[in-house]
């Protein structure tokens, strides 16, 4: 029934070991979760003026929901399109189909009235927001919530691919011309989700930040909480087998396992692991695409429960 | 009580663009141990260059610095000296007390840390599978959204 599967749902949220274990270490988590999820539901409802002050306050608290942007412009203005599609609009359905032409046509609609509210409500709320704690803070507000991002550069292990690139390199002239080749690939794929499953919007962030946080220069265990608190809003969606799941959650596990055994070698034993922690991290992310890829094939855009509801 | 100059520290510094700093320790007499004072400090080793022969970077822990403060009662003949340094009488105080350096003799030899680091050589190496990597990884996701994905 729904609403044991709501029930099932939140479970894999509200008891989970990973979001109990990083909340309590200190980190905020999952006010930041409230707030991205309290977004997302408003903006699909509707309410696009409270989704905006949702917004707006989660990008204060932490800066990775600017990458929601984009999947929230494209949803936004895609509700809208489909009241005027009852319109008729016959020369879209006979245009030829190119990729420049979609694309074009895509972007330039997203310059909709209710997107432009949306980020103007968003803007001003964060720039309220940065002026009263620069009010209150000063300068050290600045560098520690914005600028220190730009320049940072955290070398030591983690789980990310690139940290045993970015150590060895962290003081010659590639440094920075690698440090923008990592960027790439994340933007590339950021782009191409938002445009192919902005319609599910949930669906759509959750392959966002997966994305980001799998492909970006650094990774620690407290950046899984991001996207694990959407995935019980998914997981009706992924037409998947239980055996299926729980191998994959396994083997994500085992991933992070195979990662944690050469670090702690490193950090309080003092082995030389380097090599180990680095083939790791490679591996820890061919398991993250791999999972993510298995989402993917598995998605289904209705769920049954909404076919069952239509039928009645 | 431990009072750290600068108080400020950045702990992600890797060791070479790290600034020194300096630990002040006030030490407890040890009441095993008439006349006795101890104190244990735990140390983490910042992340140093990566080398280029595959040797640990070494460190070596000096002994530190014994200050015995001519305050309350405690005057012996060093006080008579101009002051070393000046520092906190105690912990949290702002009173400032004058603080002499003890002559002693370390009970064991000068320790080495030894902390790993990665190895220069594979520098290139490291950079073209990492990289390769993730182009593999992103074009299996990009393929499979290309597949699945809704372009309508």
């Amino acid at each position: 029934s729904p609403r044991q599967a709501c029930g099932c749902c939140a479970a894999a949220w509200l008891l989970n070991p990973l979001p109990m274990a990083v909340s309590s270490r200190g980190n905020a988590e999952a006010l930041v979760a409230l707030l991205v999820l309290a977004a997302l539901h408003l903006a699909e409802a509707g309410s696009v003026g409270k989704a905006a002050v949702c917004y707006g306050l989660a990008v204060h608290v932490k800066i990775y929901p600017l990458t929601y942007a984009l999947p929230i412009a494209l949803h936004l203005q895609s509700k809208r399109r489909s009241g005027e599609r009852a319109a008729g609009t016959g020369r879209d359905k006979t245009a030829k189909f190119t990729l420049m032409g979609y694309l074009r046509q895509l972007f330039v609609k997203v310059l909709n009235r209710e997107v432009l509210f949306f980020g103007a409500v968003a803007g001003s709320v964060l720039a309220a927001l940065t002026v009263v704690f620069y009010h209150l803070y000063g300068w050290e507000f600045l560098e520690r919530a914005y600028l220190y991002h730009l320049t940072r550069r955290d070398i030591r292990h983690n789980f990310s691919p690139y940290f045993y690139m970015l150590y060895l390199t962290a003081e010659s002239k590639w440094s920075f011309a690698l440090g923008l080749a990592a960027f790439l690939p994340q933007l590339l794929l950021l782009v191409v989700v938002s445009v192919a499953f902005y319609r599910d919007l949930a669906f759509c962030c959750f392959l966002h930040t997966a994305i980001f946080v799998s492909f970006n220069k650094v990774c620690t265990s407290q950046y899984f909480v991001w996207y694990l608190c959407l995935l019980p809003i998914v997981i009706p969606r992924i037409k998947m087998s239980w055996r299926r799941s729980v191998l994959l959650l396994f083997v994500w596990f085992v991933g992070q396992g195979l990662w944690l055994a050469p670090a702690y070698l490193l950090e309080f034993k003092g082995y030389n692991t380097f090599i180990l922690i680095w083939l790791a991290g490679l591996l820890f992310l061919f398991i993250n695409s791999f999972i993510l890829v298995q989402i993917i094939s598995h998605y289904q855009q209705e769920t049954q429960v909404d076919k069952k509801l239509k039928q009645q | 009580q431990a009072v750290l100059i600068p108080d400020v520290v950045d702990v992600e510094a890797p060791e070479y663009s790290a600034q020194g700093l300096v630990v002040l320790l006030s030490l407890e007499p040890d009441p095993h141990c008439p006349g006795c004072f101890g104190a244990a400090v735990p140390i983490h080793g910042r992340y140093h260059r990566p080398a280029g022969d595959g040797e640990d970077a070494l460190v070596a822990l000096k002994s530190p610095e014994v200050l015995l403060c001519c305050c309350d009662d405690r005057l012996s003949a060093e006080c008579w000296k101009p002051a070393e340094v000046e520092a906190p009488c105690s912990g949290k105080s702002d009173h400032l007390c004058q603080w002499y350096s003890a002559t002693h003799r370390p009970a064991h030899e000068e320790l080495i840390l030894r902390v790993p680091v990665g190895l220069r050589q594979h520098s290139s190496l490291v950079c073209v599978v990492t990289l390769l990597a993730t182009v593999l990884c992103s074009s299996l996701i990009l393929a499979a959204v290309c597949r699945h994905g809704v372009f309508s």
